[in-house]
């Protein structure tokens, strides 16, 4: 999704972008390597604490916005129902199917929509949300106009079953200056050319 | 598109909407005629201040909300490149946005709207704009965001408002980066629990 305003950054880019780092890659395979022990998108679990337990949702400041607790109001009381299911059943496919190489997430107002739904409907097929290769689910959110300024708190009541989800270490590589590579480059051919003259 | 909007000062009735309302028609209408690839949409009820380059399965669309579109303060020049500006998400082969590869990033979509997008244009039905003209009229609308922080603006020039506004006065010296990593680092601010 790319938006003209405001300029870098919104709340809107934020989740979108945090949901899409979320669904591939390294946080992708922890993500389906938790959902053999919890099943993550079943009806027991809520998509409002989930999302609060793997961390999709909004953590910048924004000036006169409260995103963050706006974000959860609308997973709990604006996003309906057929919405939550079908977004449940897209991720649950995309935690067990290999082929899937991501799910990218993007959102669109349109003041002809009465309600939030995914494009082009909540009642497709799997498939019909798959892009063209057919290796990525694309939830596309229609929203008929921008949020009330209605929040609240994340759900921090658990479902039942939950269990930690282990998120790979960050690991801290050693900085490469430019100057070292070629250093050592540089002395092994005087060491051969050493050798061969002591062979002559 | 959910949360922040700037407030608009929106062209109400009378002549000045009559007018906007041709204009807008005939600027689509070039447009649609210069990138028949993509798909122009023209929300006019939407108050949002705005405009998106969005990919709908199998589609790619170029979306300008009301609010902007109807903006009292924004004038032909601003919606030109507001519209080249999204279409270069779509067919800049730039940077891309590393968390939506199929998406040019900003600057990269700021560069092709200068160069490769204004000259398509041109060719193909004569309309041009004056940047300038446009960075005074987008000016009004994005003073109220603040623009990106000075972290981000180190990062890339199009993440702040001042640092952009000079390199779309000079786009010979603003540089387009080869993958945007802007939206991992802010992904990467977030605390897990």
């Amino acid at each position: 999704m790319g938006a003209l305003l405001p300029v870098g950054s919104g709340p809107d880019k934020e989740i979108v972008d945090r949901l899409n780092q979320l669904f591939s890659g390294t946080d992708l395979a922890t993500l389906r390597r938790h959902h053999q022990r919890e099943k993550l998108f079943n009806d027991r679990h809520r998509l409002g604490r989930v999302a609060f337990r793997i961390g999709a949702y909004p953590v910048q400041d924004y000036p006169g916005d409260d995103a963050k607790r706006k974000w959860f109001y609308f997973l709990h009381h604006e996003l309906p129902q057929a919405t939550h299911k079908k977004i449940k059943e897209i991720l649950t496919d995309a935690m067990t199917r290999t082929s899937i190489r991501a799910v990218k997430f993007s959102v669109e107002e349109n003041s002809v929509a009465n309600h939030p739904h995914l494009f082009p409907s909540d009642i497709e097929d799997l498939p019909k949300y798959l892009n063209l290769a057919g290796n990525t689910y694309l939830v596309h959110l229609v929203v008929p106009a921008p949020m009330s300024d209605q929040a609240e708190d994340p759900p921090t009541d658990p479902d039942p079953d939950e269990q930690s989800i282990a998120w790979a270490k960050l690991k801290l590589k050693r900085p490469v200056f430019r100057g070292q590579g070629k250093k050592k480059a540089a002395k092994k051919p005087a060491r051969k050319s050493a050798k061969k003259s002591k062979r002559y | 598109m959910l949360f922040t909007n700037i407030p608009g000062n929106r062209l109400r009735a009378g002549r000045a909407l009559r007018r906007r309302d041709e204009l807008l028609r005939d600027i689509l209408a070039d447009f649609r005629r210069t990138f028949p690839e993509l798909l122009f949409e023209l929300d006019q009820a939407s108050p949002t201040v705005n405009a998106q380059a969005i990919v709908r399965i199998d589609r790619r669309v170029v979306r300008i909300y009301g609010g902007l579109a109807y903006h009292a303060h924004v004038g032909v020049d601003g919606l030109i490149f507001t519209l080249l500006h999204e279409t270069g998400h779509h067919l800049s082969s730039g940077g891309r946005l590393a968390l939506r590869e199929d998406l040019a990033c900003e600057c990269a979509a700021d560069c092709w709207a200068l160069t490769e997008g204004a000259a398509r244009l041109k060719e193909e039905t004569g309309r041009t704009f004056v940047i300038g003209e446009a960075i005074r009229s987008l000016d009004q609308l994005t003073q109220p965001c603040g623009g990106g922080t000075k972290a981000d603006a180190k990062l890339c020039w199009s993440m702040n408002w001042s640092r952009r506004k000079r390199a779309l006065a000079g786009p010979e010296s603003a540089r387009s980066v080869r993958r945007c990593h802007l939206p991992e680092f802010f992904a990467s601010e977030v605390n897990y629990i």
